[in-house]
Formats: structure tokens, C-alpha cells, sequence
């Protein structure tokens, strides 16, 4: 019986094992795509001996069509990425985001995962950005509230302003007590 | 081999749904299926006689409007099932 060709094994693979291929071939092993190196990670891991050529063939007809759509489901998943992490992009701008992921993803030997990666730094720092938003809307509700405090106690606040019996700690102490009530825990 | 051409040219398109492939990479990408590869002018004469029959259409890049960036229609979707 006659061995079968090395690029036929290739092409009848169990779905992990070809994904795993798919994989090396298209963004490397630690950065490195070459076919010879792959070659023989192919036969360290999976005991299967290929040529070359085989492994050419098979990254024509199924590893290199599989970048596109692993691109295209990578660059889509952004927009969950985006939603988990709370950031509050326009729907415009993260069409805009979307497309050059999966521009960057299909042009080059990018991992998915490098690009949602980048993607998490742009989203933190939308969210950072948010996160500054709110403590500046916090601080202005407290120095509104604190003016509103003080407009209504302002007379009680003169008083303890010209009271001579207490020393300027004091004086703050009884304001904030005034206008803020008992701080906790005193 | 027009026919082949045109079929993975739709094929690769069908792939990048639903974003849209830079004219650059489809060449690029198109040559890894076919034999003898294709030249850029005849990809592009392709990618316009494929467009007049509403098969393919393309965006202009953001920034570069000398970027054509092409994804499939449903008429092109349509095709390829048949």
C-alpha cells in the first residue's frame, strides 16, 4: 500500500490540529512564520512529517482564508470588548475602530489577541477619561452643595469667624460640623 | 479562468464580512488561490466589471481616498450559493 502524500495529511486534519497550524502559520511561532520552522513544530508536536511544499499548499487553501475571517471575528468582538469595559464610544467612531483592526489583522501577520490587547489600552484610556469626568462632576455637586450650605448658615458662619475663644482649627472644625453635620466616627 | 478569478475574488470578500478589504491586500490575497497570479491593473479591471454588475462594491479609506477598500453585495452573496 502506498503512503499517502504529505500534502493530503495535511489537508484531512482534526479541526484542532489545523487550527493550531493555521495558527503558527499565520502569526508564527514566537514571531518566526517561516515553513521550515513550522515544519518541524508540526513534527515535534503532532508527529506529523510534511514537506515544505505541502505546507505551502495548505496555507494557500485554508490557513491564509482563515486569517480574513479569524480577522473579521476578531475586529467584530470589539464591540463586546468595548461594552465590557464600560467605555462609551460613538457608534461612528467604533465602526471607524472596527475597520482598521481588521485592516491591521488581514494585512499582517497581527495575533488577534495583540490587537485586542492595543484595543483595551485605546478603551482604558476612554475610560479613564470618564472616570476624570465624573470626579470633576462630583467635585463641582460637592462645591455647589457646599455654597448652598453655606449661603443658608452664613450668619451662624460669621459668628464662629469672629469667635476669639477658638483657634483656626477649631473655627474649620465647627464650620465643616455646621454645614456638614458630625463627621463619622466623632 | 475569468470565472475562477471572479469566484475568489467574491470568496475572499465573503470572508472579511462584514468589514471591507483594501484593494492591496484582495491582490494579495487572491494570488495565494489562483495560478498563474494576477497583475494589480487586472485585478482592478476585474474588481470594476464585478462592481457594474452590483456583485462587489467598494468604500474609499478614511484618510487615503487612493485606497479602494471592497466588500461583497448581496447580489455577490447570491452568486456564490448558486
Amino acid at each position: 500500500m502506498s503512503k499517502p502524500r504529505s500534502d493530503a495529511k495535511l489537508l484531512n486534519l482534526p479541526p484542532k490540529v489545523e487550527d493550531q497550524i493555521c495558527d503558527w502559520l499565520n502569526y508564527g511561532i514566537d514571531g518566526d512564520t517561516k515553513y521550515e520552522t513550522v515544519r518541524e513544530k508540526i513534527y515535534e508536536k503532532f508527529n506529523i512529517r510534511t514537506s515544505v511544499g505541502a505546507l505551502y499548499e495548505f496555507y494557500r487553501q485554508i490557513a491564509a482564508p482563515r486569517r480574513l475571517a479569524k480577522a473579521a471575528a476578531a475586529a467584530g468582538n470589539l464591540k463586546e470588548e468595548a461594552s465590557a469595559r464600560g467605555a462609551h464610544f460613538k457608534e461612528a467612531s467604533l465602526a471607524v475602530l472596527q475597520q482598521k483592526g481588521f485592516e491591521i489583522l488581514a494585512q499582517q501577520h497581527t495575533d488577534p489577541k495583540e490587537l485586542v490587547a492595543f484595543f483595551g489600552m485605546i478603551l482604558d484610556a476612554d475610560r479613564l477619561a470618564i472616570d476624570k469626568q465624573k470626579v470633576e462632576l462630583q467635585r463641582d455637586r460637592f462645591e455647589f452643595s457646599a455654597a448652598k450650605a453655606a449661603l443658608k448658615h452664613v450668619r451662624e458662619l460669621k459668628i464662629i469667624s469672629s469667635d476669639k475663644s477658638l483657634n483656626e482649627e477649631a473655627k474649620i472644625e465647627a464650620v465643616r460640623e455646621r454645614l456638614f453635620g458630625k463627621a463619622p466616627g466623632k | 479562468m475569468t470565472a475562477e478569478i471572479k469566484r475568489q475574488i467574491l470568496l475572499t470578500l465573503k470572508q472579511c464580512q462584514p468589514f471591507a478589504l483594501p484593494e492591496k491586500t484582495l491582490h494579495y490575497q487572491v494570488n495565494f488561490a489562483i495560478r498563474p497570479p494576477i497583475n494589480e491593473d487586472e485585478l482592478a479591471e476585474f474588481l470594476i466589471s464585478m462592481r457594474s454588475q452590483k456583485l462587489i462594491d467598494f468604500i474609499l479609506d478614511d484618510l487615503d481616498e487612493s485606497v479602494r477598500k471592497w466588500h461583497i453585495t448581496e447580489a455577490g452573496k447570491a452568486l456564490l450559493q448558486k
